[in-house]
């Protein structure tokens, strides 16, 4: 065999290059995430924290999400005497049981939303491409979006664990029930930092700024008070709410925080059916609104996390309270999805004091005689017999204008809208206005099939800044004066909006040609300015009944009123149940709710999907 | 760049020069039964195994041998391989017995080939021979059945759907898919979530399939092969001048079985004790507010009713499309010379759906070269090149299953209306708007009036060179490009009321994108003898980067609804919803192997695989899989003399795998951000960027899949029968799993090292070939594996867990098994307080009314640990129970063929045993709760005071007491035993084509014939339900079928179709 120079050169050569070579291999694998977004690429600078925080209120969106059901809407608005669904409802009559999926739906938006906090938050830590202003900014507003879920969950659930950090093993996401105590300290001190950090700030609408922080600190602490027992230690009071609080200094904190808001001067009453229309969204009375938008096109099947495209495709809201099927029976022009599946209840509508029947007629077509009350609220809160409502879309009668009537049904042959005997979709002959009306105005020129619309949510109004105002002071010291002064801002508003509901302003002003305008205290009934001389129990009865007329139908107001009451010791569920039973009538509207309603239902039941994952945490007493 | 660098460390640039003389030699080869000529008869030069040829019609061949050959070998499937010397002589004659199996034949296994004899891993095959008899449209299909211990399974009867593949049980719940690994190159499993890997391939195309199981097999592919691996040769060019070969196909396919629906005298009955039930149950009066009434269209008297009920409709061949065709032509040209082989080929296949509105068509191009520069260097290339197209509606679009939909809509509804037919809705299609105040969805009106178009473009092409540096020192270099590109283009037309029950606006959707995969392996082979030994060594690396790249745009509002302007926004609208996204992986591994044989009596491989991952954390990227197997062929031992046994080894291995592949692992230290969210801020919409809800964990690690099997192969009888049966046991530890956790901080689910599953069985395999009465050749093959999976412990911190509502995954049960309540019949008068309190529903039961079992109460935890309660009166979710499980005891495979003179025949069946479905589909069309139809079965069946059934409950509005929950009502036994291919063929006599084509064989062919099975749905063989079809980009495809998360799940899949082919295969 030769001893060929170049075959020994190869020998030596190519292995060298190889050996070479593969030394480059080395961090061939330290690549970073390619292409995408993640704790190691995001949350650095000052633009990625002002998108970031748009994520966390983004949140707000999801829970007003569904294309049917499954919302905050239903879980919150139902269990209530002011609202009831068509027939056998378990939201509705409180056969609420740890499979129920508006509820579940509920404490998984809420921990969502505290997950985008609290990464927020502990990024912040760690970046050092922001002032300390700039921290305390995005700071307070992801304390604030942490604050309401978490406030949120603890009206709803108790106990739901408490959970500060990012978690990072398997572990973590067992966490056992928090104690309550601790729960409420950490929603307020959240608070505190977010009116600490957005002192001064002018945001962009949507977002957090001191006041509503301050609002929300103030009702938080009204709530803890009276969750608490409050002035008349309640034996229905959850124990250990206050922690190392009481119920003198949450009352106090409820007063510190809302009157500031009333002192900054900030914010004012404007007429009411404002707060309900999407073309005077985030005015003077909002401290703060979920932000609903058009965009190019809602889609109205997906909640905004699940858009799954990009921006601008519109993060609408749902109307699921539009008057239409029940019981099986689908009103013309309902389309296809309005459900009506929430009506109002013959007690709200009796809220509305001071009645006067009379008989309504519409061209061509005589309606039996409806019932309208003189507080104009109640115009913008609910319809009623004869209302303009919107245009049919059915078969032959499509495109007619059709009046509210809780028996219209389209007559195909003759193609137009008539009463049927059979139909019936309203068993109370109400339903929800807010938001919906004026009808044809509530969003991109939507139509009575559409289920969403562009319309914001108002999640805390200057008016509840004000009737808090005047509870906290009612119940820290009987200040009576101070109260009447502040429900009295309320129901003049109220008054003044007569002219938009029946008067020249208003849409059906030829259906309430004969009715007047009241001109007295005595004609204006409860909603004449209230003495501030009546004696403590009779300006809280009062306060009741303003916050029921004024809030009703808006997002979880009026059953967190009534549990934060009963635990309080303020009023009496079981008894006004019995009481309605002797009457013959019904409390929560609903003779199944009435016979299911115990002290229970307090509390929801955890969902029981979590409790499946997280053997540490404890179902609520009775679910 | 650096990895191409290091990928071609190894590329032989040395170009030698060959120096030939040749010699012509010729000869007949017969059967040495019946002394008939044989053929078909491959005959090759040994020691060149490009040098060959075919024997003709009268068994004659002629071969061009190069100077210093010294024999032929001569093969052919069911016969004996046999070696004859050349000797000087040019004239060689052969005669060959039949034979059950070749033992000798070559397998391919990772790189290289090995003897079957001395095989000591596990390794299932499959010759292009039994691919030709089963007419299938995917390459996975032909391995079904085929070999033990491989279950393979079609998600759906929908053209294109995914195959699934588990083999030896499912060791992760993640994706247990295996590596796809074609002609040397890996594919599939890679980021690109495109269809099956393997629609690059026309079936025709394939010479082998080898399937590898057991980790020593494996252990060469490291970290991607823990779910086993299937390796595909494609055809080469075999010795001789250019020959063009067709294969071509007809057939129709018909919708399997159809489910009687109740008419709609029994539809409206069921509507009215639904009605009647509720207000008793609930005690409402007639005048109560919530009393509630049938709609007035139905109530007795209504002047409508009469006319909705005389439509009857009977939805069940709604949808439908039958005789459905499907076809496929390949053509390839193919041949060798001494220093070029090659094989060129072009195939079109096209299948529509059984249900409406679905058409697949392929292209595939392949070309398949191999060169000899000098007798010590080789260079040579596959490329290939396909082309998909979809044309769809909205079929399994978002809104439930096409099936499922249509089955439960009333037979009052109509699908068609004349009175409808406008310019953009010719059919007159109806959404039955408002029909008796009834509103539910037409997906047969979407799925018409969606045009959804997916392509997909596949470029896959190597080049591979080998030189020999010395005798028996070779060094090889492949590199690879996968390139795919994928487009699904989505036009959802006006939905409107009339025509499709519910209202949407019109949205066109591009989404695209591309994904690319380069790959190079170098690798240094060795192999040498001594005395009675042989010694093969293998060392090599193997480096492969992905990336991949997609781009998404949404836009409303068009000029028009013509097809060809439908990408045209109207003025004004500027604003296009948009998204996109991108990915990358790089892989490393580095390859060490060595074979020792002696004597063909002791055969040992070892081998050792280290592999690392980009997609972990820094520390956790690398891992090392060493793997061992050992043979003794004892029937080659001097001291074995048993007459009827020819051939006998016992094997067995020992190895790890590793698998770093779950869903959404990928770089988890790290909380991703999703882009997809949008919310109003300062007025104007903006992105709001939101965590991905998966927790980062930045100590997850490699999945070591570890096997160890053992058995024996034989040939016995003069080798008319082979017989081989192997036990396996396979542990997964730290298998990985994104389960989910608790949603208490924001996360849905975690990826984590889980805990250990093991699966374990036999394998069992055997084959029979005689010759009855000197004229029937007879062969029959059958195959068996069973299957005992259980998660033998959960790691610390991990915790049995339930997830969808109807998994459970808990200690000593096989991995996500069915988890609910168990029933006893229905209440056949109202229980009162005997019934447990329903926690669960809230409500009582009544007469009529489902009986649950109270089995236990919660579970109390003391310093011993969980223990049962009994019975507590009240059911909650602690009554939940084990109602059936997945993954099946066995499956089994049977293949009968028989020939007479130019006539063969092939039956082949496949079963499945022991294993459940929940059949979702029965419990949507079987709630009686609603206004949907209800099958003709439980309408006659129901619970009614005159009919006291105890199966099922009774009708009522809205379900009260839940009788439609979760329970053993809804899950059935999905055993099957299947006809999957019956086949008869006719080759033409030479004589009656003049010589002027060579082998033409014409066949009929039938594809799932008959099934034996007790499932009550359409079709008891799917996997998996929830595949979104979505996009192809998003993993639409696919993306559901290599996980075992929600198998078999019933959801009303398009089964698999009944199919009749006619065929045509020859060569000229």
């Amino acid at each position: 065999m030769s001893r060929n120079p170049l075959r020994i050169a190869r020998w030596v050569v190519v292995p060298a290059i190889a050996v070479g070579l593969l030394t480059q291999c080395k961090g061939f694998l330290d690549t970073q995430p390619f292409g995408s977004l993640n704790t190691a690429t995001y949350y650095k600078t000052a633009k990625d924290y002002e998108s970031a925080t748009i994520g966390a209120y983004a949140t707000l969106q999801d829970l007003t999400y569904s294309p049917c059901c499954s919302t905050i809407l239903k879980s919150g608005l139902l269990p209530d005497d002011d609202t009831r669904g068509g027939g056998a409802d378990a939201d509705n009559d409180f056969a609420w049981t740890p499979g129920n999926g508006n509820l579940s739906y509920v404490w998984d938006v809420s921990y969502r939303g505290i997950l985008r906090a609290n990464l927020i938050l502990q990024q912040l830590d760690q970046t050092d491409q922001l002032t300390d202003a700039e921290k305390a900014r995005f700071g307070g507003e992801a304390k604030f979006v942490r604050a309401y879920f978490y406030f949120l969950l603890a009206r709803y659930f108790g106990t739901p664990p408490l959970v500060t950090t990012v978690a990072t093993s398997i572990a973590d996401t067992r966490p056992p029930n928090s104690d309550p105590g601790q729960l409420w300290d950490l929603i307020e001190s959240d608070l505190q930092d977010a009116v600490t950090g957005l002192h001064g700030l002018q945001l962009e609408n949507g977002r957090a700024n001191e006041w509503a922080a301050r609002a929300l600190l103030g009702k938080v602490a009204l709530y803890r008070a009276e969750w608490g027992g409050g002035p008349k230690n309640s034996p229905d009071a959850m124990s250990g709410v206050l922690g190392s609080s009481s119920v003198d200094a949450e009352l106090q904190k409820a007063i510190d925080n809302l009157q500031a808001i009333v002192e900054s001067g900030n914010y004012a009453l404007v007429p009411y059916q404002n707060n309900f229309d999407y073309t005077t969204e985030n005015n003077q009375e909002s401290l703060f609104e979920m932000q609903a938008s058009w965009g190019t096109d809602i889609n109205g099947w997906a909640a905004t996390d699940e858009n799954g495209g990009g921006a601008s495709s519109g993060t609408g809201r749902q109307t699921i309270t539009g008057a239409c099927g029940f019981n099986g029976i689908n009103a013309p022009g309902c389309g296809d999805w309005g459900y009506g599946q929430l009506i109002a209840t013959p007690t709200l509508v009796a809220a509305f004091q001071k009645f006067d029947s009379m008989a309504v007629t519409i061209p061509g077509q005589t309606i039996e005689a409806a019932v309208v009350t003189r507080d104009p609220r109640a115009y913008f809160t609910f319809y009623s017999t004869g209302q303009q409502f919107g245009h049919s879309n059915s078969g032959s009668c499509a495109a007619i204008p059709v009046p509210y009537n809780t028996k219209w049904s389209c007559d195909n042959d003759k193609g137009a809208i008539v009463a049927s005997d059979t139909a019936k979709w309203s068993v109370t002959g109400y339903t929800p206005a807010k938001y919906i009306r004026p009808f044809e105005n509530y969003g991109g020129g939507m139509m009575l099939n559409q289920s969403v619309s562009q319309n914001n949510e108002r999640l805390i109004r200057y008016s509840d800044v004000l009737l808090m105002l005047a509870e906290a002071k009612l119940l820290k010291n009987n200040d009576v004066a101070g109260a009447a002064d502040l429900i009295n801002q309320v129901r003049a508003r109220a008054r003044n909006t007569w002219d938009a509901a029946y008067g020249a302003g208003s849409a059906d002003k030829d259906l309430y040609a004969s009715f007047s305008k009241p001109s007295t205290p005595a004609e204006w009934g409860s909603l004449a300015d209230i003495s501030s001389s009546v004696s403590p129990d009779s300006m809280l009865t009062a306060l009741m009944h303003e916050r029921r007329v004024e809030f009703a139908f808006e997002e979880g107001h009026r059953y967190g009123d009534l549990v934060r009451w009963q635990r309080a010791g303020l009023i009496d569920i079981p008894g006004r149940i019995s009481a309605a039973k002797a009457a013959n009538t019904t409390f929560f509207g609903d003779p199944q709710a009435d016979q299911n309603w115990s002290k229970t239902n307090l509390l929801r039941p955890i969902p029981g999907g979590v409790i499946d994952l997280d053997p540490n945490l404890q179902q609520n007493p009775g679910y | 760049m650096r990895a191409l660098l290091c990928g071609l460390a190894f590329v032989p640039l040395q170009v030698g020069l060959a120096a030939a003389q040749q010699k012509q030699v010729s000869g007949r080869v017969t059967s040495s039964v019946g002394n008939e000529p044989l053929s078909g008869v491959q005959v090759v030069v040994s020691g060149h195994p490009n040098v060959g040829t075919q024997t003709d019609q009268t068994g004659h061949y002629t071969l061009t041998v190069p100077a210093g050959s010294d024999s032929l070998s001569f093969s052919m499937i069911g016969y004996a391989t046999e070696v004859a010397p050349i000797a000087g002589s040019s004239v060689v004659d052969m005669i060959m017995t039949p034979q059950a199996q070749q033992l000798t034949g070559l397998v391919v296994i990772g790189y290289g080939a090995k003897k079957k004899a001395n095989l000591t891993e596990s390794v299932g095959v499959v010759n292009t021979q039994e691919i030709q008899k089963v007419t299938v449209a995917t390459p996975e299909a032909a391995i079904q059945g085929r070999v033990s211990g491989a279950r393979v399974t079609t998600e759906s009867g929908i053209p294109g759907a995914p195959v699934s593949i588990r083999i030896r049980g499912v060791g992760t719940v993640g994706n247990t898919q295996p590596l796809y690994v074609i002609d040397g190159v890996p594919v599939g499993q890679g980021i690109a979530g495109t269809a099956s890997p393997l629609s690059t391939i026309s079936p025709s195309d394939i010479e082998s399939i080898s399937v590898l199981k057991d980790a020593s097999a494996a252990a060469v592919y490291g970290n991607q092969a823990a779910n086993g691996v299937v390796l595909i040769t494609t055809k080469r060019g075999k010795y001789g001048r250019p020959t063009i070969h067709y294969d071509g196909y007809y057939g129709v396919q018909q919708f399997p079985k159809y489910i009687d629906m109740a008419n709609a005298q029994q539809w409206l009955a069921i509507q009215q004790d639904e009605v009647a039930n509720y207000n008793s149950y609930f005690g409402y009066q007639p005048g109560s507010p919530d009393y509630r009434v049938l709609n007035p269209d139905l109530q007795e008297g209504s002047p409508v009713l009469a006319s909705l009920l005389a439509r009857n409709t009977d939805w069940t061949h709604i949808g439908i499309h039958d005789n459905a065709p499907i076809t496929n032509h390949t053509i390839s040209v193919s041949g060798a010379s001494d220093q070029v082989n090659y094989y060129v080929s072009g195939a079109f296949f096209q299948q529509d759906a059984i249900t409406q509105k679905w058409n697949l068509q392929r292209y595939n191009f392949r070309a398949n070269s191999d060169f000899n520069i000098t007798d010590r260097f080789r260079v040579g290339e596959t490329f290939t090149i396909s082309n998909n197209v979809t044309l769809r509606g909205s079929q399994n679009y978002g809104d439930g299953t096409l099936l499922n939909n249509l089955l439960g809509q009333p037979p009052i509804f109509v699908a068609y209306d004349t009175s409808l037919v406008s310019p953009t809705n010719p059919q007159g299609l109806s959404g039955n708007f408002q029909t008796a105040g009834i509103a539910i969805p037409n997906l047969n009106s979407t799925n018409q009036l969606q045009d959804v178009t997916d392509r997909l473009t596949r470029v896959l092409g190597d080049i591979h060179g080998e030189f020999d540096i010395l005798p028996g020192l070779t060094i090889r270099s492949q590199n690879s490009l996968d390139y795919n590109t994928a487009d699904t283009y989505n036009w959802q037309g006006n939905f409107t009321l009339p025509a499709t029950g519910y209202a949407r606006s019109p949205i066109a959707e591009d989404a695209r994108g591309d994904a690319y995969t380069v790959v190079s392996t170098n690798t240094l082979k060795y192999g040498t003898s001594f005395g009675n030994s042989t010694l093969d060594l293998l060392a090599g690396m193997e480096a492969n980067m992905s990336r991949n790249n997609s781009l998404s745009l949404q836009a409303t509002d068009f000029v028009n609804d013509l097809y060809t302007l439908r990408r045209i926004p109207a003025l004004g609208n500027t604003v296009l919803k948009r998204g996109g996204g991108a990915g990358e992986q790089n892989r490393l591994g580095y390859i060490g192997r060595a074979s020792y044989n002696y004597a063909d009596r002791y055969l040992l491989t070892g081998s050792i695989r280290r592999d690392g991952v980009s997609t972990f954390a820094p520390g956790h990227q690398w891992g090392t899989f060493p793997a061992f197997s050992a043979g003794w062929r004892i029937s080659n031992e001097k001291f074995f003399h048993v007459p009827w046994i020819d051939e006998l080894m016992i094997r067995g291995s020992w190895g790890q795998l590793g698998n770093s592949n779950i869903i959404g692992g990928d770089y988890p230290q790290y909380i991703g951000v999703n882009l997809w969210a949008d919310y109003e801020i300062g007025g104007a919409v903006q992105l709001a960027p939101t965590p991905r809800e998966v927790l980062a964990n930045s100590s997850l690690t490699w999945e070591t899949d570890q096997t160890t099997d053992f058995g024996f192969t034989s040939q016995l009888f003069h080798n008319s029968t082979n017989f081989s049966a192997t036990y396996y046991q396979r542990d997964t530890k730290n298998f990985l799993v994104n389960v989910p956790v608790a949603n208490v901080v924001g996360f849905k689910s975690a990826p984590i090292n889980v805990g250990h599953v093991r699966n374990s069985g036999f394998e069992f395999e055997g084959g029979y070939n005689t010759r009855i009465a000197h004229a029937v050749d007879f062969g029959v093959d059958a195959n068996l594996t069973t299957v005992k999976n259980e998660l033998v412990s959960l790691t610390k911190d991990v915790y049995e867990y339930t997830q969808n509502g109807a998994y459970r995954t808990a200690v000593g049960e096989p991995i996500g098994y069915f988890y609910g309540y168990k029933t006893c019949g229905v209440y056949q008068s109202d229980p009162g307080d005997a019934a447990p309190t329903d926690k669960v529903s809230n409500h009582q039961p009544g007469a009529g009314d489902m009986c649950f079992v109270d089995l236990q109460g919660a579970p109390v935890t003391d310093s011993l640990g969980v223990h049962q309660t009994p019975p507590d009166g009240q059911i909650t979710s602690d009554d939940r129970t084990y109602l059936g499980k997945t993954i099946p005891d066995f499956y089994y495979g049977v293949n009968f063929t028989a020939g007479l003179k130019n006539w063969d025949f092939t039956a082949f069946f496949s079963g499945v045993q022991g294993v459940q479905a929940y059949n979702q589909l029965r419990q949507n069309l079987e709630s009686m709760s609603g206004a949907g139809n209800t099958t003709a079965a439980a309408a006659e069946n129901r619970w009614t005071p005159t009919n006291p059934s105890n199966t099922v409950p009774r009708a009522i509005s809205g379900d009260p007491a839940g009788n439609n929950r979760f329970s053993d009502r809804w899950i059935e036994d999905a055993s099957y035993l299947r006809l999957k291919t019956l086949q008869i063929g006719y080759t033409l006599p030479a004589s009656l084509l003049n010589g002027r084509l060579g082998n033409t064989r014409i066949y009929v062919s039938g594809t799932n014939l008959w099934t034996l099975t007790n499932y009550k749905g359409i079709d008891p063989e799917f996997t998996t339900a929830g595949s979104s079809y979505g996009t192809v980009l998003s993993g639409g495809y696919g993306s559901q079928n290599g996980s075992q998360l929600g198998a078999r799940t019933d959801t009303g899949n398009v089964p698999q179709p009944r199919m009749f082919q006619v065929g045509l295969s020859t060569t000229f």
